[in-house]
């Protein structure tokens, strides 16, 4: 049964589990475009090495 | 100048509030007046006391099984009037048929045609069914005017406009299939608040079809959204031309109120209130009925009926 004094309740859970979401959504951005500017980093370097050491 | 706004606000209906912390407290209509005075509307709009309404013209509405259930809760003094939302206390019947007093006193004067308009904040009781309450409504006061419109005036064709939060569901279904009962409410969507209903295919049903407008709004719906949905209350209300206008302004609509999401600022409150005056002046004689509804941030609702007070007292210019 839904009710009105605890709807509000229920609803900011909703709302926070909403807004988890969406941080959780941010922080996988994040991460994955962290990994790739580590990746072309290493890349970069692998390749500067490799014309040096040739 | 005689004024064309009476103001129902005394001590007994100041009495309809539930303890312990609930959200409908006792203090809601002192957090009104202190905004009414300081805005100085009390000086421009009659005040009036109001009285008990009787049992039977309670039961003109509710099927009298209930009415007599919280006379029993109410002398008892605890336990819950519905399913948990809307608990008894000793004298709730007497403050809930005062609530119900002063809406049929309003009602008379305006046909007597000693006033135009009323307000009553504490009023507007919009989700308690004929045969029960829920969600903090004992007696549904706006019901009770619409069967008295019908049953001791003779006005069949009413308007119900309702901007409160929650749907309107206490009058909604009592006249789903009701071919008179013209039926406009703005709230927040069913799916994400109490009482879940009000979806935007409910237009009525039977003899009522097309006759109700539901119109649900997203949590975080704002003014601007509000202002653009009200040109289809409007127009509603064109199409069907009622003889008199009965307006719940809950103020839960408004940001910050701690049960519900939309977004609104008081001013959605006053523009709705003037544009019902305009259209109680084309179509209903200038007659319409205010009640507070809902609203359990102090602020937001002084603030809100405040405006609705305000465009009533204005309502003929």
């Amino acid at each position: 049964m839904l009710l009105k004094s605890t709807a509000a309740t229920e609803d900011t859970e909703a709302t926070e589990k909403n807004k988890t979401g969406s941080l959780g959504f941010w922080k996988v951005t994040s991460f994955v475009v962290m990994y790739l500017t580590l990746l072309f980093s290493v890349f970069s370097v692998t390749s500067v090495a490799k014309k040096v050491l040739t | 100048m005689k004024s064309e706004v009476l103001l129902y606000v005394d001590e007994a209906l100041g009495r309809y509030g539930f303890p312990d912390g609930h959200p409908w407290g006792t203090d809601r209509q002192n957090a009104f007046w202190r905004e009414a005075t300081n805005q100085k509307l009390d000086k421009s709009a009659a005040l009036s006391g109001s009285r008990a309404a009787s049992a039977g013209e309670i039961a003109r509405f509710h099927g009298e099984e209930h009415v007599q259930r919280v006379h029993q809760l109410s002398d008892l003094g605890h336990g819950s009037i519905d399913y948990g939302d809307t608990p008894a206390f000793p004298g709730v019947y007497e403050a809930s048929a005062h609530v119900v007093g002063a809406a049929l006193d309003g009602l008379a004067r305006i046909m007597a045609g000693e006033v135009l308009r009323t307000f009553q904040p504490i009023g507007g009781l919009h989700h308690a069914s004929r045969d029960n309450a829920a969600g903090f409504c004992v007696f549904n006061d706006c019901g009770v005017v619409i069967d008295t419109l019908r049953s001791q005036y003779g006005i069949r064709r009413v308007a119900y406009v309702d901007i409160d939060v929650h749907h309107g569901d206490g009058l909604y279904y009592p006249y789903e299939s009701d071919a008179d009962l013209v039926y406009a409410d703005i709230h927040e969507d069913g799916r994400f608040l109490y009482p879940g209903t009000g979806a935007e295919t409910e237009r009525g049903k039977g003899a009522g079809a097309g006759l109700k407008l539901n119109i649900p709004m997203k949590p975080g719906a704002g003014n601007a959204e509000f202002m653009a949905e009200w040109e289809r209350v409007e127009a509603h209300l064109r199409a069907h031309k009622p003889e008199f206008i009965v307006f719940q302004a809950g103020a839960d609509s408004i940001a910050g109120d701690p049960l519900a999401h939309l977004q609104y600022t008081p001013e959605t409150h006053a523009h709705a209130a003037r544009r019902l005056c305009v259209l109680a002046n084309e179509m209903c004689q200038g007659r319409i009925m205010g009640f507070g509804g809902g609203g359990y941030n102090r602020t937001n609702l002084a603030l809100g009926w405040c405006g609705v007070l305000d465009a009533f007292i204005r309502g003929s210019e």
